[in-house]
């Protein structure tokens, strides 16, 4: 038996873009067998190795120019630099250079399609 | 076995993993210093620094020093080596005004490069984790300088910061009016901090440290609490079950082994403070850290 993925639906615009700018650039796999569907829309399953499962529905764009972090799509990663460092060399925009908070070290980007992402390396302060 | 990276800016990182080495009289570019296990000795003048892991030491660019290494097993260090122009290009941006730096992009102030205080400072928080990330790439076969070179501005970032609370504002804790008189008196009992440090697995006397700091044993442990917010004893315990929680999550060393190379006389003793200080038991510890 297998345990069932759960999903968080995330409004993109072009979701089937969206998909193929994450599995280039964040590692991220498409599930193309996956029929979801979040509130009364369809969507496109996405996951990576960090347990992050996406149900990309089409929406308004995040709010890239102020950040609002509630808006913004956030995910996990195991090394936030090395991510930055291909995404800028990729010529994505950076719209927040990697910054410390209480959680680990995060950075913004956002893709060409004007949605917007937080990647996060989670940092266990307490054993360090 | 030696490996060393220089990127195109000259800063460079040295690894090496070597059980018996004596090298006298070296002298460096500014580096920051540390040993994944075991223990390197270094001679800076007349302090002797004892790094284990869970600490790094900072040597500023030109000081002569000599290091050591006798142990059975293979010790694995890491030093990262900053030019001076790195190191005053770092300060310059992060010093300066955003319109500055915009309108005259390319000059850095041809002052000084920065003194940092040589001594152990420790090895935590994100300092910590970037660190692993340098380690990691750097022995990975990707060579990769600009990434390296982000890894590293971001290391300069942490230590500076890591400066800040431990020299910065310790230091400011002292009730000594006199600024001189201030960092003297810092000075010393970080070289008291320094011979526990290294020193943490032997048996230490109150008035040993005092003499390597120069500090009556009443002003010592008057200043010593000021600055640091515990006695000499508790910093000492402190360091020795932070190094047993080390020894717990990255040896196999059975508990009582551990007990013994920490300096502690009693595996019960030791358990009960371990469990005060950390909320679990080092049996438990071990459990949940391999989990």
């Amino acid at each position: 038996m297998t345990e069932e993925k759960k999903y968080r639906p995330a409004r993109v615009s072009e979701p089937k873009k969206v998909v193929k700018f994450l599995v280039k650039y964040l590692d991220f796999f498409d599930e193309p067998g996956t029929k979801s569907k979040s509130a009364d829309k369809l969507g496109i399953a996405v996951s990576n190795k960090f347990g992050d499962n996406f149900l990309l529905v089409q929406g308004s764009p995040s709010n890239t120019g102020s950040h609002n972090v509630d808006e913004i799509i956030t995910f996990n990663t195991d090394n936030c630099l090395r991510d930055y460092h291909q995404l800028k060399s990729a010529g994505i925009k950076i719209e927040q250079i990697p910054r410390y908070t209480g959680r680990g070290l995060e950075v913004i980007f956002s893709d060409p399609y004007g949605n917007c992402y937080l990647l996060l390396e989670k940092r266990d302060y307490s054993e360090a | 076995m030696k490996k060393i990276q220089i990127l195109n800016n000259q800063n460079k990182i040295y690894s090496e993993a070597i059980d018996l080495v004596n090298y006298t009289n070296e002298s460096h570019e500014f580096s920051i210093r540390m040993v994944f296990n075991g223990n390197e000795l270094y001679n800076i003048g007349n302090k002797e620094l004892n790094i284990f892991p869970g600490n790094f030491l900072i040597i500023n660019e030109g000081t002569i020093y000599n290091r050591k290494i006798n142990s059975e097993l293979p010790v694995n260090t890491l030093s990262i080596l900053y030019t001076n122009q790195f190191l005053k290009s770092f300060r310059h941006s992060v010093t300066s005004s955003d319109r500055l730096l915009l309108d005259d992009p390319f000059t850095v102030p041809n002052n000084p490069a920065p003194v940092f205080l040589e001594t152990i400072y420790p090895l935590k928080g994100d300092m910590m984790f970037n660190l692993a990330h340098i380690r990691n790439l750097f022995h990975s076969e990707i060579n990769n300088d600009l990434l390296m070179n982000e890894y590293l501005y971001h290391c300069l970032f942490n230590f500076y910061r890591i400066y800040y609370k431990e020299i910065l504002v310790k230091s400011k804790q002292l009730n000594v009016v006199n600024i001189n008189t201030r960092n003297e008196l810092f000075k010393r009992l970080n070289n008291a901090k320094d011979y526990m440090i290294s020193n943490y697995n032997q048996e230490i006397q109150l008035e040993d440290i005092c003499k390597y700091a120069c500090l009556s044993e009443t002003h010592f442990y008057r200043c010593f609490k000021q600055t640091f917010h515990c006695s000499p004893h508790q910093y000492l315990m402190q360091l020795r079950l932070s190094q047993a929680k080390y020894m717990l999550k990255n040896t196999s060393y059975e508990v009582r082994e551990i007990v013994n190379l920490i300096g502690f006389d009693c595996v019960s003793s030791f358990i009960r403070l371990f469990k005060d200080r950390f909320g679990v038991t080092p049996g438990n510890y071990r459990l949940t850290t391999a989990a």
